[in-house]
């Protein structure tokens, strides 16, 4: 410290040099360059979060009311596309922010459909109240699937939840076949039965994309995203992804399960063989997480729209559809890395960074102070 | 003697399983990928046999070769435009997911030329052998089974050569081979390359021994899967073995009735992986591209 401040700048940068140190000159002393306001940054982000809380509450409230105000035709659409928020949701967390592209959605979701109709039909239990008895199943399941994923590595843990996936499917098509369709909510009236579908749909879905934002944004969740860019720098602060990675995937589980048999209670009827159906679970969760925007919020609903709008508009062509959204996930995975999501998010924050740089840098506020 | 024949089938499709194992393998030892042969096995298992059928055994092994350098230049393309481009999913997650993306799309394109369900049998148009009156043997299986031991032996002897050795290492320390002059990104091309083509004969020469679903490339996929694991990821002689015991196990269960073959494949292989791997599941990571699985298989 010979002869700096204790900001550590030079005595002749800031014109504060001792009189031994040279002629003092005529020109005039420079304005030092103003400290950067600390609350500035905890500003800006305390209002960006209020405007973001206050606009999910609002987004939030006003989709739980849908059920209320639609008609049928769009309450088949919403119970389709809440049921593929969820799945794509939890998938999209486990691959893009774990880094744990399981594929075994479809196991889950059956285990989910087959353990409600078991409990609604052979235990002649509520249809509603044996949706946790669906999650609790698909949990248990995921808690078995997640302890030895965890400890595969991302492609690995791929290939054996394929497997059981199509193992699970294989087994239920042995066991369910010639099995009569099962009648899990005949009970309940068919419009009463169709619009619960629909607010559990929507409520699975808002609840599912609320979970992962919570859980993203904790501690816990950090830490695994720590783990999944550098398992070792995570490992030596302390991040043990093992037993979070199991949890993880069985609430994923538990989501699937729970969308699996709020979709199966809109039909009324669950088959063994179409609930275990990889390409029918897993595949359009994948597709919607991908196409709208891995590592976004927004991204699985935007994804979500988009699949079940593109299969009714190719109702009665699965083929052609397999075919389109196959070459549609290649395509973003070449072109378009961020999905519809992610593009525009980055762009439009982009526009709004430069506009709150703009806006609240110091040359701007010390015109404002002046005006 | 039904049981008989159904053993027999079972045996001779060992080999061409073995192949799509072998497949799995080079891919997964040599290349640090897995799930490559599901899109090239879906197209060239289902679209290719049915298309090209062969009206005698040796038909089969043209459809085999045209699929495998179809299926090479697929895995090369796709490996060099796909894989080895970084994305959002990352480097350990983005291989599984393109695979995927490509069996689909050969599902539905499969789908769409040739509709669904099973490839038609074509056991009627080979010539069958009964040996010393025991069980009936079918020509083109025993051509199959043939040709696949043939690829078998040329890759394992490769497999141990010199020239293959840049190949094999190019996922180990592709630093050290970009020093010496050659480009990493074309050798594990490459790797993928032979890969697919092994998954594609496998393919198409499993689809000559049993039925084959049209829309099966998942199937497959996991059958190659269990294959490897059964016997050993990466290992010649693993694999051949994966591929007899795998073969036989779902030749047998068939007999007891549709669908039963495939679930007994899967609890055989569940029960045998579950019985040798315990250990190495209990552990976390491993020193080779953090494959517990393939450390498993190496003790």
């Amino acid at each position: 410290m010979t002869g700096a401040d204790a900001a550590g700048r030079d005595p002749e940068e800031t014109g504060q040099g001792s009189a031994s140190s040279g002629p003092v000159t005529s020109e005039p002393p420079v304005e030092p360059i103003a400290a950067p306001d600390p609350l500035l940054p905890n500003r800006v982000a305390r209002q960006s979060s209020w405007v973001r809380t206050v606009g999910w509450l609002a987004c939030f409230g006003v989709v739980v009311s849908l059920p209320l105000w639609v008609g049928g035709a769009v309450a088949e659409l919403l119970v389709d596309i809440g049921v593929l928020v969820a799945l794509a949701s939890a998938w999209g967390w486990l691959a893009g922010f774990a880094g744990r592209p399981l594929l075994a959605t479809a196991t889950f979701a059956g285990t989910g459909t087959v353990a409600w109709a078991a409990l609604v039909d052979g235990l002649a239990v509520n249809p509603v109240v044996a949706l946790a008895g669906a999650a609790a199943a698909a949990a248990l399941v995921g808690l078995v699937v997640g302890a030895v994923a965890a400890r595969l590595d991302a492609a690995w843990g791929a290939a054996a939840t394929l497997a059981l996936a199509v193992a699970t499917s294989d087994l239920a098509r042995l066991l369910g076949d010639g099995v009569e369709p099962v009648d899990g909510a005949v009970a309940l009236n068919a419009t009463l039965r169709r619009g619960l579908a629909t607010w559990l749909a929507v409520v699975v879905g808002a609840g599912t994309v609320a979970a992962v934002v919570a859980v993203r944004r904790s501690r816990v969740g950090l830490g695994l995203v720590a783990a999944r860019d550098d398992a070792d720098a995570a490992a030596s602060l302390g991040v043990r992804p093992l037993l979070p990675t199991t949890v993880f995937v069985a609430a994923a589980a538990a989501a699937a399960g729970l969308a699996g048999a709020v979709s199966h209670l809109q039909r009324g009827a669950v088959e063994p063989t179409q609930a275990f159906d990889t390409l029918t679970w897993t595949w359009p969760a994948v597709v919607a997480a991908l196409v709208g925007g891995l590592r976004t919020t927004a991204g699985p609903v935007v994804g979500a729209v988009v699949v079940v709008l593109a299969e009714r508009l190719l109702d009665g062509r699965p083929a052609l559809f397999l075919l389109l959204s196959g070459l549609a996930v290649l395509v973003v995975l070449v072109a378009a890395p961020l999905g519809i999501a992610g593009t525009l998010d980055a762009r439009l924050g982009d526009a709004r960074r430069e506009r709150l740089t703009r806006r609240w840098s110091p040359r701007r506020r010390s015109e404002m102070r002046r005006e | 003697m039904r049981w008989a024949d159904a053993a027999i089938a079972g045996l001779l499709n060992g080999a061409p399983l073995a192949l799509l194992a072998v497949a799995v393998g080079i891919a997964a030892r040599w290349a640090g990928s897995v799930l490559l042969p599901v899109g090239v096995v879906g197209i060239t298992a289902a679209l290719l046999a049915d298309a090209l059928r062969p009206v005698t055994e040796l038909g089969a092994v043209a459809n085999g070769v045209g699929a495998a350098l179809a299926a090479f230049l697929v895995g090369v393309l796709v490996q060099l435009g796909l894989v080895s481009r970084r994305a959002v999913l990352g480097d350990v997650a983005r291989p599984p997911i393109a695979w995927l993306a490509v069996t689909v799309a050969a599902i539905g394109l499969v789908s769409l030329l040739a509709g669904d369900g099973p490839v038609p049998d074509r056991v009627e148009v080979g010539r069958t052998f009964v040996p010393f009156g025991g069980p009936t043997i079918v020509g083109s299986h025993l051509v199959a089974t043939i040709v696949a031991l043939v690829v078998l032996l040329v890759l394992g002897l490769a497999a141990h050569s010199q020239r293959t050795l840049p190949m094999r290492v190019a996922s180990d320390d592709p630093a050290a081979l970009a020093r010496i002059g050659r480009d990493p990104r074309l050798l594990l091309a490459a790797v993928m390359g032979v890969s697919a083509a092994c998954a594609a004969l496998g393919g198409v020469l499993t689809a000559e021994v049993v039925p084959v679903e049209r829309s099966a490339g998942l199937g497959l996929a996991v059958v190659a899967l269990e294959a490897a694991a059964i016997g050993s990821v990466g290992s010649f002689p693993g694999a051949l073995l994966g591929g007899l015991v795998l073969g036989l196990t779902r030749a047998l269960g068939a007999e007891l009735g549709d669908g039963w073959g495939e679930v007994a494949g899967h609890a055989v292989t569940i029960a045998i992986v579950a019985a040798t791997h315990r250990r190495a599941l209990r552990r976390v990571g491993s020193p080779t591209r953090g494959s517990v699985v393939l450390t498993g298989f190496r003790r």
